[in-house]
């Protein structure tokens, strides 16, 4: 597992991260006690730092300067400081990226995975994805973005592949209308109500060409379910 | 300063020197002076004082014609008691003396002035940075216990942070030095951002985003546009027709520039209305109240405007060489479009 260590000092907010990143699968301590940090780094050794700029005592800058000294690891700076001084002297003292507070939450875990990846803790985070998925005999094939039942196949638009690939992701259980729409806004596919349910006839149809008649449920005032 | 003007201004001296004239003739007279005599000493006396006249005269003429050249290549012209030379005459003395400090006190109000707007705005942005630490706080919070109710926490949440957002650049509008980072930015990476950073308010809303091309890189500050984006669609959220709102940003190559645009079918904006949207404090028929916008404002649950934001983007836009232009069409539409110049070097020297 790889290992990320939370160097801010509101503890709300090292709480909260702390269960946000846990929930991503990643293991995150925090730091708590603000003397000497860099010493604390080099127990640790993670590798991922997330830093903030206004700490008591050695601000952010000081520690990213200490910890270059002796080590690599990859620094993303997180802080509430935004004018482009900081982002610049962030960049120069060695930090790898910058995101300010109030962080967008999708870009702040894309960006983590991005360092994770370029460094040197790289082939652990692979493989989470299983493609192709298979359902009740529908295959979804995530990379020819199609589903396949009994040598029978059916393409699927791109919305209807995130749809698909959202429900077979949690097989047998109800996902909220809302969880689906601000996924597809994660992937930057900006649809309103209208248009989900749009989505889910034509997919609804695509499946009946297949066969299949109840595959997708729908579970009024709570989601769509794809029924064991 | 004419002649006459200066006999005008001395007009008390000249008949005191006539009417003793006329007195000593007359005691002359008495004494037996010849009426010849009488006059050669009257054209003597009148040389004389003619004379004198005139030198002072020119003596003045010279001081005032000074004072005016120096005072007019003056900048700032409020240092002029300090610059120009000192007065011989005793009046013209108190006068500059008076001058000296009626200006160096108006300067002395402007400095306390100036250092407490400096002040307030360093508190301003001071408090921006606080109030983004809760603000994430609400977010995380929201984020790792996910239920209607956070969602629609969130979306309020990302009204707060437009918000904090535009006290904050309001603020930094009054500082001389420049806070930007010219870079080459992708409009789309910049729509995305600011698409993903207001998602929970926008999908709270039903809203349906289209986005065409896109493909353009610009060169200018990424925080700045998204800050403006962020502003367009906040505008376009407050006034959203009946009709489910849907936004459209495209890009495309326009003679030298490249045009952003942002669309919305909202409830556009009165053509008599359109060259002031810009202006500070400008509030439409839209905004006042009266207007369908505010009911829809009040279901959106967007507050009643403050004629700020258009203002501010303009403003920005101005700093970053960005041309900025509406058009729209009442009960319609409202589309905005951004111009970046594509020269690179017109950006870094701005």
């Amino acid at each position: 597992m790889l290992k990320i260590l939370l160097i801010e000092d509101d503890s709300l907010i090292r709480e909260e991260l702390k269960t946000l990143l846990s929930n991503q699968g990643y293991q995150v301590s925090g730091v708590t006690d603000f003397r000497d940090v860099p010493r604390q780094v080099r127990e640790a050794s993670p590798d991922l730092i997330l830093l903030d700029i206004s700490l008591p005592g050695q601000d952010g800058y000081q520690v990213c300067t200490a910890v270059r000294s002796f080590s690599a690891v990859p620094i993303l700076f997180l802080t509430g400081r935004d004018t482009a001084m900081d982002e610049l002297q962030a960049l120069t003292l060695g930090g790898d990226d910058y995101v300010s507070k109030p962080y967008n939450i999708p870009v702040l875990l894309a960006r983590i995975g991005a360092l994770l990846r370029r460094g040197a803790a790289a082939a652990a985070a692979a493989g989470t994805r299983s493609c192709p998925m298979e359902h009740r005999g529908v295959r979804l094939d995530t990379v020819t973005g199609t589903l396949t039942k009994d040598g029978k196949s059916v393409e699927l638009t791109k919305t209807e592949l995130k749809i698909m690939y959202l429900l077979f992701l949690h097989p047998g259980e109800i996902v909220p209308r809302a969880d689906i729409i601000e996924y597809l806004w994660d992937n930057e596919i900006h649809t309103d109500d209208n248009t989900l349910s749009v989505n889910v006839m034509r997919l609804r149809e695509k499946l009946r060409a297949l066969g299949e008649n109840d595959f997708i449920q729908t579970r009024r005032g709570m989601g769509y379910q794809c029924e064991n | 300063m004419k002649l006459f003007d200066y006999m005008h201004e001395i007009k008390g001296v000249l008949l005191v020197c006539f009417s003793g004239g006329l007195f000593f003739t007359l005691v002359l007279a008495a004494f037996g002076v010849s009426a010849a005599q009488l006059i050669l000493l009257w054209m003597c006396f009148c040389l004389i004082l003619f004379s004198t006249l005139v030198c002072c005269w020119q003596k003045k003429r010279r001081r005032l014609s000074y004072l005016r050249d120096t005072f007019g290549v003056l900048e700032p012209k409020y240092l002029m008691a300090e610059i120009a030379d000192a007065p011989d005459s005793a009046l013209e003395q108190v006068y500059f003396h008076m001058l000296q400090r009626a200006l160096k006190s108006m300067a002395d109000q402007v400095a306390s002035s100036q250092r407490q707007t400096r002040e307030y705005q360093e508190f301003l942005e001071q408090w921006v940075h606080e109030i983004k630490l809760p603000v994430t706080g609400i977010e995380l919070l929201c984020e790792n216990n996910k239920t209607d109710v956070t969602r629609r926490i969130l979306a309020q949440t990302q009204r707060i942070g437009q918000d904090v957002e535009k006290v904050l650049f309001y603020a930094r509008l009054g500082v001389a030095e420049k806070d930007y980072l010219i870079r080459e930015i992708s409009l789309r990476e910049c729509v995305m951002n600011v698409l993903t950073r207001n998602k929970q308010l926008l999908i709270e809303n039903n809203v349906s985003v289209h986005t065409e091309n896109l493909s353009h890189k610009v060169y200018s500050d990424s925080r700045w546009v998204s800050f403006l984006l962020t502003q367009l669609i906040s505008n376009s959220l407050k006034y959203k027709s009946a009709r489910p709102l849907v936004l459209d940003f495209a890009s495309r190559d326009a003679d030298g520039y490249v045009e952003l645009s942002v669309t919305d079918n909202g409830v556009g904006i009165r053509q008599s209305e359109l060259p002031r949207i810009f202006d500070k404090g400008f509030v439409g028929s839209n905004g006042r109240g009266a207007g369908a916008a505010t009911r829809m404002g009040a279901a959106t649950g967007m507050g009643a405007a403050t004629g700020m934001g258009l203002y501010l983007c303009a403003q920005l836009c101005e700093r970053l060489g960005i041309g900025i232009r509406a058009e729209s069409e009442w009960k319609r539409s409202t589309s905005i479009c951004l111009y970046f110049p594509k020269d690179q070097t017109v950006m870094t020297q701005n």
